[in-house]
């Protein structure tokens, strides 16, 4: 059964995350435990792992994101799940995303900084 | 020194050393002596002093704070992990211990640091930096193009594009920095005076 990674709790009063980099791409083999992407907070930088052995099934946020923790950020699939029930998990995931709440506007900030090759974007 | 100053009419000024660490105070009590002269016949001149880590000693630390600069720059110069081929005797955690003791001890004292890009560090690596920079509440910033002086020295690895300094300055100033100078031509002392605009 895959897995839906979600942007980890990491402090009480840290409620926004900001996507260094990927490590990762759609389809790359991953193993638990395996750093998946690195994110930086307001008070630190810190690698998300991956929770099971699989393959990235689908990222759901670009890296140069600011979002809000404990939102879905990306869909892992283990060998031999069924493809319909993936792509379920890929339409509810991006249903939470839609409703997630506001991030810290100044690190929403980060995103909207004058780089093209930087700025954010919700993967469709 | 002192004279100098008051006959350059200069509005600020960024004093410097090679690391004494052949001194038994690392070179502080003579620190402490320029900003004193510079003070009593300069007053309107603000000061700023780019010092060594004094290998950690708070007592040297605390000469030169005494002595009341307007800031007190250290520069950590790369992440932790280039330490060993930049920074060979040096320890990066000394040195943010270094900043750390100064605030502890003045905090009206504005601490500064920089570092310098392009010697292969990675990116996660450059923002676990600001990051313990501003853990220790460290003020300003300086990000810089490392440009290789001489043959013995580290190659650059990478001509960072200015774009990507403005991305680590705009994530600078997210974390809290509050006077940050990003490109490839800054330097510790580039445009220093300009830092303390708007903050006396």
């Amino acid at each position: 059964m895959g897995a839906t990674v979600l942007m980890p709790i990491v402090g009480a009063t840290i409620r926004t995350a900001f996507i260094i980099e990927w490590y990762k791409q759609e389809g790359e083999s991953v193993l638990q435990g395996e750093p998946l992407l690195e994110v930086l907070t307001k008070k630190a930088v810190f690698k998300v792992e991956a929770p099971i052995t699989g393959t990235v099934y689908k990222l759901l946020v670009s890296d140069k994101t600011a979002l809000p923790i404990d939102i879905p950020i990306a869909i892992l699939a283990e060998e031999g799940d069924d493809d319909a029930v993936l792509q379920k998990m890929v339409v509810e995931a991006l249903d939470a995303l839609s409703k997630a709440p506001p991030i810290d506007k100044d690190l929403a900030t980060v995103i909207t900084c004058s780089i093209a090759d930087h700025q954010a974007k919700v993967c469709n | 020194m002192a004279k100098s100053v008051q006959r350059l009419g200069l509005k600020h000024i960024v004093i410097t050393s090679v690391s004494r660490d052949d001194l038994p105070d690392g070179g502080a009590r003579h620190f402490a002596k320029t900003i004193s002269a510079i003070k009593k016949i300069s007053p309107g001149t603000s000061t700023e002093v780019l010092i060594p880590d004094f290998r950690g000693s708070p007592d040297a630390i605390g000469i030169v704070v005494d002595a009341c600069p307007d800031v007190i720059g250290h520069n950590l110069e790369t992440v932790p992990r280039l330490y060993g081929e930049v920074r060979r005797d040096a320890d990066y955690a000394r040195s943010l211990d270094v900043l750390a003791l100064i605030k502890r001890l003045n905090s009206k004292i504005w601490t500064k640091s920089g570092i310098m890009l392009g010697l292969g560090e990675k990116e996660g690596e450059v923002l676990q930096v600001l990051c313990d920079l501003r853990r220790i509440n460290c003020d300003f910033i300086t990000l810089g193009q490392y440009l290789q002086p001489t043959d013995v020295h580290c190659t650059v690895t990478e001509y960072v594009p200015p774009e990507k300094f403005n991305y680590f300055g705009e994530i600078a100033r997210v974390l809290g920095f509050i006077r940050v100078l990003s490109c490839p031509l800054a330097r510790s002392s580039y445009r220093a005076e300009e830092m303390l605009r708007g903050l006396k």
